[in-house]
């Protein structure tokens, strides 16, 4: 499959991110903006305004693509409700990427000639709490070498070489604090999706017909944090209801 | 003119398209109540990833129910809030992506307006009307003046009434959502004056001066009961019977304060030939609260009305018909309206936006 007007949004972690691409220009027009809060009201007006710079319509879009986790629950579910919902109004289908997989990729295109004697890379997302999200990649072919998922910093720390490992992420400097000096060499800028990059990988990916292994579904990685309640509830003795 | 209307701002996912001759060309309501029942209540994080998975799908069987495609819309409403705002997201930028897409208008409806206006899209009821709504989340009495303009006559100091019968139901062990099966349960209670007599129970506010209810005391009176209730299983007699206490003290409570607001309502109307008192949310599907405030609206010579039980908990058709309702009069939102999780009626003309 070749697609020819891709949309990539993202709202998973401390940005929203839009990027629609054109083949016809081969252009991108991109609007990134990092934020902590806001993404709801933002997201919506930014692809409106790319559709209206691009001078392409909406509904003109053949692949919409979004990052699906792991990151904040509300950004990532933010992103994946307007994705499906676009795909719905367009007919266009949706793919999803997991923020690990983009921040990988966006290390490799621009850092191939940084650190070589590295052969691993160390995603860290930030959970806000007291673990990490966190996914090995490996350095020369790009591919996982794990499935994506929340750990402590022993946890990690156990998975990786230290010496033959670099990290990125928006979770490295507290996994520094955390691991001392057991933590391996972190290269910063690679903090937040790029919607560009997705759209590359999203090409990579229906080149290969292989879109539908990217489901839009979200990757939380923990659930909802909840338990049963616990006050007693009495028995009542043969209701049926 | 054709509306849809997408509602997620509690525990059902739903979508419904109406039009400006108030037919419900579709009402897909999708219930998260077993996801719920093993927490006894909404978590709202359960809520707002169940909204997700569903959304899209709920939309799609809407807009096929009705025949319907985008391009046949006029507009797309859906509620912005008051409600659990991870679960109010997902239907809002459901609405905002389709707007965009086909270059729609977006109405960002107030839940508590739809279920306000709701009595209009099913009884013809005409401005201004007295509203009692009372469901899950909210409890207050308010008069309808017109689309937009509501005057609180008074509102829960606590609990909600719908929440005050969900917990004490659960104190006496039944079942989640507790509400319907109290009513049921309470129905079997054969000795009347007996169960009242033996599980007294409070009726809070009664008497005082304002049209305010609290509904905290009740429910707290009602665990005691069973809490002094022999150790071991409940009797269903026991339960049936303090059930019924229950209803009774709650219909009393509300004979009170509506009556006062009927008062307060016919001074400020007193020439009004249409008046009228509806009742809306989840609270008026209880049959003997129905009943009770029947014979009010008889003995204060208003007409009453309740929208169908279908109508009276969330559904989409009722924020496609607030939809309908404020387009009518102009009103159209931006693209960049925030999620409120706090939106009073009083503060309906209040949006807020990013800067």
């Amino acid at each position: 499959m070749k697609f020819k007007k891709i949309l990539a949004l993202d709202t998973a972690l401390n940005a929203c991110s839009v990027s629609f691409w054109n083949e016809d220009s081969n252009a991108y027009v991109t609007d990134r903006r990092l934020m902590k809060r806001g993404h709801a009201e933002i997201l919506m007006p930014q692809i409106t305004d790319v559709m209206h710079k691009a001078s392409v319509s909406l509904a003109d879009v053949d692949l919409i693509v979004t990052t699906c986790g792991p990151g904040a629950f509300t950004g990532l579910r933010i992103g994946l409700s307007s994705a499906r919902a676009l795909g719905l109004a367009t007919g266009a289908p949706v793919a999803g990427l997991t923020t690990t997989q983009v921040l990988a990729r966006q290390c490799l295109e621009s850092c191939a000639d940084q650190a070589q004697d590295k052969t691993s890379l160390l995603v860290l997302v930030e959970t806000k709490r007291k673990d990490f999200y966190y996914q090995l990649f490996d350095r020369q072919t790009g591919k996982p070498q794990c499935d994506a998922a929340a750990g402590n910093s022993a946890d990690i720390l156990q998975q990786i070489e230290q010496q033959h490992t670099i990290m990125i992420g928006d979770a490295i400097d507290r996994f520094r604090k955390e691991a001392g000096n057991a933590a391996p060499e972190g290269l910063d800028g690679f903090e937040t999706p790029s919607p560009e990059v997705m759209i590359r990988m999203a090409c990579d990916i229906a080149a290969q017909d292989d879109l539908a292994a990217y489901k839009a579904e979200p990757v939380y990685l923990r659930d909802a944090d909840v338990s049963p309640s616990k006050k007693e509830q009495r028995i009542l003795e043969g209701y049926k209801g | 003119m054709k509306i849809l209307g997408i509602e997620t701002s509690c525990d059902e996912t739903a979508a419904a398209i109406v039009d400006s001759d108030k037919n419900i060309l579709s009402n897909i309501v999708l219930t998260q109540l077993k996801d719920h029942s093993v927490f006894g209540g909404v978590v709202p994080e359960i809520a707002a990833r169940a909204h997700l998975d569903h959304m899209d799908k709920v939309v799609e069987a809407a807009m096929k129910d009705a025949g319907c495609d985008f391009a046949d819309l006029d507009a797309i409403a859906a509620t912005c809030g008051p409600g659990l705002i991870g679960g109010v997201m997902i239907g809002m930028m459901t609405a905002k992506a389709i707007a965009a897409t086909h270059q729609l208008p977006f109405i960002a409806v107030n839940h508590l307006e739809a279920h306000a206006l709701t009595p209009r899209l099913t009884d013809n009821a005409p401005f201004p009307y007295l509203l009692l709504l009372a469901s899950g989340g909210h409890t207050q009495l308010l008069i309808v003046e017109d689309v937009g303009q509501y005057t609180l006559l008074g509102g829960t100091l606590d609990d909600a009434l719908g929440e005050c019968f969900d917990k004490s139901a659960k104190a006496m062990g039944l079942p989640f959502p507790g509400g319907p099966h109290l009513e049921k349960i309470a129905q079997s209670c054969t000795d009347h004056d007996a169960a009242l007599a033996r599980f007294p129970l409070p009726t809070p506010m009664k008497g005082r001066k304002n049209c305010d209810f609290s509904f905290s005391g009740l429910k707290t009176a009602a665990r005691t009961h069973v809490q002094n209730l022999p150790e071991g299983a409940l009797k269903e007699d026991d339960i049936a019977a303090l059930a019924y206490s229950f209803e009774t003290a709650v219909c009393n409570v509300l004979t009170d304060r509506c009556s006062r607001a009927i008062d307060a309502y016919k001074q400020r109307y007193p020439q009004l030939e249409t008046a009228s008192f509806v009742v809306a949310g989840g609270v008026a599907a209880n049959t003997a609260i129905r009943n009770t405030l029947m014979s009010l609206a008889e003995n204060h010579k208003i007409s009453f009305r309740v929208p169908p039980v279908s109508l009276c908990s969330d559904n989409g058709a009722m924020i496609a018909w607030a939809g309908i309702e404020n387009y009518a009069r102009g009103k159209e939102d931006p693209l960049n309206i925030a999620a409120r999780p706090r939106w009073p009626l009083e503060e309906l003309h209040k949006t807020t936006a990013a800067s």
